[in-house]
């Protein structure tokens, strides 16, 4: 398997590209965060090339202005467009520019991100717009591009693994946790991989929610 | 219906709401709906051509209205619109924010340009962002009195094949209102979504080009009709807008005609 991972500069990016690995699968690393369409697609040929076509793009990686907390009335400009434009459009023109690889190896895409764009969270007003625009995306992605054997899945995690300040999100589940422990970068990276496999080769347009059984909606 | 129209309640006297992209369709509605229950209502429209006749009927009806001309990309013009507004009425407790840029054209994502995602990201999610913020001092004055409503849609929830990128800028609004709901609601206010569909000038030109889409879209909506955008969307909007939704917030209220159901 030829496989782009990004974010390898963060915990899960490194977790999903070792599990990657191990399944013998070629991985290059891509750091992105990218709000330009020819610097992503560059990017993505430069991988291409170095793999020989590509099989699975997963996207994991996050500018770091999105996991820090922000009071809204305090996010500027400057802020919200790296936020929110570097978010979407590193996302957009990366998947835009992997799709003709994609679709001559009936390949995937995987987005991983936390379960923020979900609840919604306080101070982070901006992240929870971008990751929740990046699922509607995953989906959009795979109503389009699952006619021509594409499939686009996304992998909900828990916050605490992504956000710098979980706390300050306000975000509170009264009920016990779904499952018994909670769930780490090797977790979700088995989900990944299961999703990229031929065991996960009916999914399509879904978020798998791997948060110790906290979000069950709906 | 063919019953006489129910009379409309009074239930936002006195209160300023900004109603943006409110020279024609939902956003017309919507304010429409708002000033017959008796609130101060700004067209914030990006065009005077349009916003100006919708406040003249506005007024014609017997409605407290005026245009102020706002392109909702531009912080700047925003804040000019909230500080007028509150010049003029004394307060801002409503802020909707509908107005949406290049949403018709279809596209592919293998091939879609910047210049698609720039019109929709701008109007959506920059115009909710810019919106929020500008009203947000005002909304806290009018504390369990402030609303913050955005115009989303069912594509935001399920993703769009024809509009790929129309899907993710809606869902932003969402999680934006979520948020939003969680950081202003110990002061009282109330953030919602509303995901319409209604008879609007895009719709009749979308009907016109493809003139099965309006029987099919009618006939998978267990209503059987498109909704009205003063009568339905509007009606809901103003709900939300009353004390009567003070203990709604953070929600998306889908007026479809029960087409979508996927909550």
């Amino acid at each position: 398997m030829r496989a782009i991972v990004t974010g390898t500069d963060q915990p899960l990016g490194t977790a999903i590209a070792a599990r990657l690995v191990g399944a013998a699968a070629s991985v290059v690393p891509l750091t992105t965060a990218l709000a330009d369409r020819d610097a992503c697609a560059t990017l993505v040929a430069r991988a291409l090339s170095d793999l020989g076509g590509l099989d699975l793009l997963v996207l994991s990686g996050w500018s770091p202005t999105l996991l820090a907390p922000m009071r809204f009335e305090d996010i500027d400009d400057a802020s919200f467009g790296s936020m929110w434009e570097g978010g979407m459009q590193g996302m957009l023109w990366t998947v835009q520019a992997a799709i003709p690889a994609l679709r001559a190896s009936s390949g995937s895409v995987v987005v991983v991100l936390p379960t923020t764009g979900m609840t919604g969270a306080a101070n982070y007003a901006a992240a929870a717009a971008t990751f929740e625009g990046q699922r509607i995306l995953m989906k959009a992605a795979a109503r389009q591009l699952g006619p021509e054997g594409i499939r686009v899945n996304a992998v909900a995690v828990g916050a605490e693994l992504v956000l710098d300040d979980v706390e300050a999100a306000d975000v509170h589940y009264l009920a016990p946790n779904a499952i018994l422990g909670e769930q780490s970068g090797s977790d979700v990276a088995d989900i990944v991989a299961f999703l990229a496999s031929v065991a996960g080769s009916k999914l399509g347009g879904q978020t798998i929610t791997i948060d110790g059984g906290r979000w069950l909606a709906p | 219906m063919n019953e006489q129209a129910p009379a409309v309640p009074k239930r936002l006297i006195g209160r300023a709401a900004i109603v943006t992209g409110a020279g024609q369709g939902v956003g017309l509605g919507i304010a429409k709906r708002l000033a017959a229950e008796g609130a101060h209502v700004v067209i914030a429209a990006r065009r005077a051509l349009t916003g100006e006749p919708a406040a003249a009927e506005i007024r014609d009806a017997g409605g407290s209205a005026v245009c102020i001309v706002t392109d909702v990309t531009q912080r700047a013009a925003v804040q000019a619109c909230v500080d007028e507004t509150v010049e003029r009425f004394g307060s801002l407790e409503i802020m909707i924010h509908n107005a949406i840029g290049g949403a018709a054209s279809v596209h592919q994502l293998e091939t879609v340009e910047a210049s698609t995602w720039e019109r929709m990201s701008r109007t959506a999610v920059w115009g909710s962002f810019l919106c929020a913020q500008a009203a947000s001092p005002h909304l806290h004055a009018a504390g369990t009195n402030g609303r913050l409503i955005l115009i989303t849609s069912p594509s935001g929830i399920e993703g769009s094949h024809t509009l790929p990128l129309y899907s993710p800028v809606k869902a932003a609004q969402r999680a934006m209102a979520k948020s939003l709901a969680r950081e202003w609601g110990p002061h009282g206010i109330t953030v919602n979504c509303i995901g319409p569909v209604a008879e609007t000038p895009a719709l009749t030109s979308a009907f016109e080009s493809n003139p099965q889409l309006r029987h099919r879209l009618s006939a998978r909506t267990p209503l059987g009709r498109i909704g009205d955008p003063e009568h339905d969307i509007g009606a809901a909007a103003a709900f939300l807008a009353s004390d009567d939704a003070a203990y709604i917030t953070g929600q998306t209220l889908i007026v479809d005609g029960g087409h979508f159901m996927g909550f």
